[in-house]
């Protein structure tokens, strides 16, 4: 990785380390969180957000740096997870304040963070790629290039995926009725 | 979701088997960041592909950390950096004398290392060699005053018993 950071000096809580790490990534962790806020219509909050980014990662005598292994992932990528993380908890936190769901304009619900539920999908029905690619396509309405493209796998392979995905829950809810 | 036949089934499959999500199953963001670099090997990345397919909050993670790394990142504001640098200040005067003090402890302690078993063994043998010279001369001593005692003994039992009054 290019990336090369003095983290032995940074989870020292060596301060000069620290400023220059800022000083580099501040704008990765800006973007992803402004990217995740600004549709939403959360821009005034993120300044606010960023700050927790940064809290969040030298909380605890820097326990979530010292996570991180340069080997595994590029600074920047686990930089912009971590940053999109904590914005969908600020959302999702924003989201269970507010007191009705009609105050909210349609356009912020359409990016409204989740809550967390799992799908408990029977043992054996759909391989988990299957239901990846159903989630992507049907829950978020995303198109089959824009699936490919997050899944790195061919277009074709998507629409395969999806067919043989409703197959197996057409006969499961068949059996099932 | 749209009116597609297909939507309209994963719906019904949701709805079937959803079940709230263990707030203290929490996800470790690195596999998911090395998932991105397409660094993980193939029995990690089914291992998140299952947590994808079934965590709603996993999967829109993914989606949403994709989309922002597509996306070139503009310059932070002066403001939010130098409010991020101030989270960790300079150590305290105090702080760094203890540093110092652990810096100093740390390196005499690198610089005897070396001797540290051989003082030790230098100390055991002269116990030992003390040890038996202290033995030695005590059962001299004892044995000296043992012959003492045993010639006392003889002149008293050889004299008679008015002149020893």
């Amino acid at each position: 990785m290019a990336e090369s950071l003095d983290f032995k000096r940074l989870v020292e809580g060596d301060k000069a380390a620290w400023d220059r790490f800022v000083a580099r990534y501040a704008r990765v962790v800006y973007a992803a969180v402004q990217h995740r806020l600004l549709p939403a219509g959360r821009g005034a909050d993120v300044e606010d957000v960023v700050q927790d980014v940064f809290i969040r990662l030298c909380a605890r005598d820097f326990k979530l740096i010292k996570s991180y292994d340069p080997a595994r992932a590029k600074v920047t990528t686990w930089l912009t997870v971590v940053a999109t993380s904590t914005a969908i908890d600020h959302l999702r936190r924003q989201k269970r304040r507010t007191d009705s769901l009609e105050s909210v304009p349609e356009v912020q619900l359409s990016v409204a963070p989740v809550e967390p539920v799992r799908i408990k999908i029977p043992e054996g029905l759909l391989s988990p790629r299957q239901a990846v690619v159903l989630e992507m396509l049907y829950r978020r309405e995303m198109e089959v290039a824009e699936v490919a493209a997050t899944l790195e796998i061919d277009p074709q392979t998507v629409r395969s995926m999806h067919h043989k995905a409703l197959t197996k829950l057409r006969a499961h809810f068949q059996d099932e009725n | 979701m749209s009116n597609d036949p297909g939507a309209g089934l994963w719906r019904r499959a949701r709805a079937a088997w959803a079940e709230h999500e263990d707030p203290g199953d929490e996800l470790d963001l690195l596999p998911l960041a090395a998932y991105i670099d397409g660094t993980l090997d193939a029995n990690e990345r089914e291992r998140l592909e299952a947590r994808l397919g079934c965590s709603a909050a996993t999967l829109d993670l993914l989606v949403a950390s994709r989309a922002a790394l597509a996306e070139p990142a503009g310059a932070a504001p002066d403001g939010v950096i130098h409010r991020a640098q101030a989270l960790v200040r300079n150590p305290s005067p105090r702080r760094v004398a203890a540093l110092q003090g652990r810096w100093w402890t740390t390196r005499w302690v690198e610089t005897f290392r070396p001797v540290v078993w051989s003082g030790v063994a230098a100390a055991l043998a002269l116990a030992a060699v003390s040890g038996f010279e202290l033995g030695r001369v005590g059962v001299e001593r004892l044995a000296a005053l043992d012959q003492t005692m045993t010639e006392d003994v003889r002149l008293v039992m050889g004299s008679p018993r008015d002149e020893i009054l």
